[in-house]
């Protein structure tokens, strides 16, 4: 029987808190994310509740505000999912588009172990 | 025989009357964890793994009653903010259009400017508000925050879980 190719865990962050304003998000957009993450690739671990970090230098759980500014803790949403290494762009791509919509600069994305820091760009859309 | 129904945060309403089998036993698991209460993350994991395991289809209203709960729960936690009219435009869109997508195709709203409504990021005027309010037949009614506090309190969803179950 021929096995199943490895997934690569990826492990993602959603803080609970806009950038702009600390504010907490509205009830749509848990949705909007739920949906995408379930309509394309089905199941995923979480979320999971963790305090994390946002502090000056990039650590791991964490995302820097800028060379000066004082670190401060925020709760984070933790999602895990198995996806297959073709499609972890896709993964990267909806991400991108929760920065937007969910009001963050950077999105924390582990991949197989290794963190990534997702610049969040204008041009990356929303989550539909 | 009075219809059994669950009303979302914002006020949808779901006939349960017409559940199979698999969708009730469900959403009894459900009720029977929501009532124990819990965090609103752990709520959210749980769900999800169980509505996976039950291979429900993802149309199945128990989804949309499942991501409701868990807005309850997080709004009453502190960690949701309270639906505004960006919620309730978006439970209008899904209703009578199925998607954003075709919602804009067919009333020539601006899709990109809607996904920055919905993300917060931007405003409708109160003209562009009236024209999409229009192509929903719906109206705009303000309301004391109290009868909102109510309709999002998760007893409140307890309850109508509570009586489907019966």
């Amino acid at each position: 029987m021929a096995q199943e190719p490895a997934r690569p865990v990826c492990v993602f962050l959603v803080p609970v808190v806009r950038d702009s304003d600390r504010k907490p998000h509205p009830p749509v957009l848990w949705r909007l994310l739920q949906d995408a993450l379930f309509s394309t690739f089905g199941a995923v671990t979480g979320p999971e509740t963790v305090a994390y970090y946002r502090n000056p230098v990039p650590v791991r759980g964490g995302w820097s505000p800028g060379a000066g500014r004082e670190s401060v803790e925020d709760l984070s949403r933790k999602y895990t999912v198995a996806v297959p290494e073709d499609r972890v762009d896709e993964l990267r791509a909806i991400l991108r588009r929760a920065g937007n919509s969910f009001d963050q600069r950077v999105m924390y994305l582990e991949v197989a172990g290794y963190a990534e820091l997702l610049e969040v760009r204008a041009a990356d859309g929303f989550l539909l | 025989m009075k219809k059994r129904a669950y009303h979302t945060i914002t006020g949808r309403r779901f006939e349960l009357g017409g559940l199979g089998e698999k969708e009730r036993k469900f959403l009894g698991a459900v009720q029977r964890k929501f009532a124990r209460g819990a965090e609103w993350s752990e709520f959210a994991a749980w769900w999800v793994a169980a509505f996976w395991r039950s291979a429900l289809p993802a149309d199945s209203l128990t989804y949309r009653i499942c991501q409701d709960l868990e807005a309850r729960l997080g709004i009453a936690q502190g960690k949701v903010a309270s639906p505004d009219y960006r919620d309730y435009l978006a439970d209008l869109i899904e209703e009578r259009y199925g998607s954003r997508y075709r919602f804009c195709k067919e009333t020539g709203v601006d899709p990109g400017h809607l996904s920055r409504v919905m993300a917060s990021r931007s405003e409708l005027s109160l003209q562009s508000l009236q024209r999409i309010l229009e192509a929903l037949h719906a109206a705009l009614i303000i309301q004391p925050e109290e009868s909102l506090a109510e309709r999002v309190s998760p007893r409140r969803a307890a309850e109508a879980l509570a009586a489907a179950a019966r």
